[in-house]
């Protein structure tokens, strides 16, 4: 098995990257080594764990045990010559557990992160000098929130039960004296759900946010999308395309799960598993927009044809301001999770997959979340879990190498 | 703490159930409660892995799951356990982390649905079983697993001998 990275990286070289590839930094350990015992996870919806700011900053927020209890911490990387500071408690002690943090650029060199506790949505501005204070941002219940900025503002999504089923609405978040405040909050969907909506992720376009999510009233998971145009969501489109005929062998539906959306001005890109393919398990599809989220134009597999035997894992992707569209995820192909890379090409495809030594080899590198910075630079954590040990978040950032 | 975890995880897949698509007639629980009662019990655990419109799934809860001799069988001998593989409930593994349904899934390498697992009550897997199985193929899993026959043969060749 351990054969075929190379020649992956041999095809890679035929298949016109050569002399243009990603050059990673050795990788650093984000929040401190963690106790015995004590387990990191990376899973916010849309995996939106990491955040740069304009001027090289990076925030990072997860959730670990090392308390004896789950809570949220982040860190920040002050600019791009410092290590990651220590890690903050984000997460109120009180509560009995905290999950799934999800993080944004807010500005004035500080971030906002969101995470789910006691079946709510709380939030809270950090940055260099720690954290603000803790506000609760979804107004009843709330669970796997997400967030995202842009030119056209700054927004949250996250679901809300409703009898019982899962509905994903979204909130405008607004500053409001020294502390942020959702100006309004609407469902993605003005319809009454008739199925579960769960996982939303966001991006903000220039022409204003898009939201997509993994619903299920129809019998199977499909992920939809709407974008706000003037004061409301536009009616919903399906992002991943179904099998021409539905057949016993896929039931009512192929598999879909875990969406992330990026944007840069109005191009939108989204990424997600998709189990159309069903004998190797999840594959990695993306499409992309070019009119701000109206429409996504048609699906794009991105790993390569070695990878298509394994399941795809935890996909995320990003843009950059000079058109890089980049995903990444972990599969086994090699014999234990690595993180892989891929770009879209200018005519659409994806290149060759791409890992580094410091996101592969022994023990599993899994759960990957990746943002670009001002320059243009990818910045990429990750879950590090040895084969015996306390696992640990690794970063690391890369740079395209002409 | 592992109790806070657990009703956390009971109540989100209590609420996850009606959404995904375990057997009828069944009385399959969550992954926390099925570790729990299993080893309380000193019963061996059957895991279903499945997903929200799975065809194969369905496929196997109406032919195989409906046969009487599999359904009296199944919940004599073993803690029943579901798991929507595309879930987002809360679960704890023996080592005290806490992760997802779906992210069990990827820990196992599950690549489709529906997934068969047979688990000691420790939760240490004895096998699994991908794909749509018949009742005969349940039945001759169990006569494998109760009869302890995993501890000195590999299933195929327990399969050949017991043919």
């Amino acid at each position: 098995m351990r054969g075929w990275p190379l020649i992956g990286v041999l095809l890679l070289a035929v298949g016109g990257n050569a002399g243009a590839d990603w050059d990673f930094a050795a990788p650093e350990i984000v929040g401190g080594d963690l106790p015995a015992g004590a387990f990191p996870h990376l899973e916010a919806a849309g995996r939106a764990s990491i955040a740069v700011n304009a001027d090289g900053s990076v925030a990072l927020v997860w959730e670990d045990t090392r308390s004896g209890q789950a809570r949220v911490y982040a860190a920040v990387r002050a600019d791009a010559d410092a290590a990651f500071g220590p890690a903050m408690a984000l997460s109120d002690e009180t509560r009995e557990a905290a999950y799934e943090p999800a993080v944004m650029l807010w500005g004035d060199g500080r971030f906002l992160a969101a995470w789910e506790a006691d079946g709510a949505v709380w939030g809270r501005l950090f940055g260099v000098g720690g954290p603000g204070p803790l506000i609760r941002l979804s107004k009843a219940g709330g669970r796997q929130p997400t967030l995202a900025d842009g030119a056209a503002g700054r927004y949250g999504a996250w679901v809300r039960d409703e009898g019982g089923v899962g509905r994903v609405v979204v909130a405008r978040l607004e500053m409001d004296g020294d502390r942020p405040q959702v100006a309004w909050r609407r469902p993605a969907d003005p319809a009454p759900p008739k199925g579960q909506q769960l996982y939303p992720a966001l991006a903000v376009a220039a022409a204003g946010p898009v939201v997509g999510w993994e619903d299920r009233r129809s019998g199977h998971t499909r992920v939809y999308y709407t974008r706000m145009a003037g004061d409301r969501f536009t009616p919903l489109m399906q992002l991943n395309e179904l099998p021409p005929s539905q057949s016993a062998r896929f039931g009512r539906g192929t598999g879909v799960t875990r969406v992330a959306l990026a944007a840069q001005g109005n191009t939108v890109a989204a990424s997600w598993m998709d189990k159309r393919q069903f004998q190797g398990g999840y594959d990695v599809y993306a499409a992309v927009s070019e009119n701000g989220g109206a429409v996504f134009a048609a699906n794009e597999l991105v790993q390569d044809l070695f990878g298509d035997n394994q399941p795809q894992w935890h996909p995320d992707v990003a843009m950059s301001a000079n058109g890089h569209i980049v995903t990444a995820w972990d599969d086994p192909r090699d014999g234990n999770p690595d993180i892989w890379l891929s770009w879209r090409e200018g005519d659409g495809s994806w290149s060759g997959d791409f890992t580094f030594a410091a996101a592969s080899g022994d023990g599993a590198q899994t759960h990957p979340v990746i943002a670009f910075g001002p320059d243009n630079r990818l910045h990429l954590a990750w879950i590090h879990r040895p084969e015996s040990g306390t696992p640990s978040i690794r970063y690391s950032v890369g740079t395209w190498e002409e | 703490m592992k109790g806070v975890f657990s009703a956390m995880a009971g109540l989100l897949l209590a609420a996850g159930a009606a959404w995904a698509d375990p057997p009828a007639d069944y009385p399959f629980v969550p992954y926390d409660k099925g570790l729990r009662q299993a080893e309380a019990a000193g019963k061996k655990i059957f895991l279903y892995f499945g997903r929200y419109g799975c065809g194969w799934c369905d496929k196997t809860n109406r032919e195989s799951f409906s046969d009487p001799r599999v359904q009296a069988a199944y919940i004599d001998h073993y803690v029943l356990v579901y798991v929507d593989a595309e879930g987002g409930g809360r679960l704890t593994l023996p080592s005290g982390e806490r992760i997802t349904e779906m992210e069990l899934g990827a820990r196992l390498n599950v690549f489709a649905t529906p997934v068969f697992a047979y688990l000691e009550s420790d939760g240490e897997i004895i096998f699994k079983a991908p794909g749509y199985k018949s009742a005969e193929e349940f039945l001759q899993f169990d006569a494998y697993v109760t009869g302890g026959h995993y501890r000195e043969q590999g299933l195929l060749e327990y399969l050949r001998s017991a043919s």
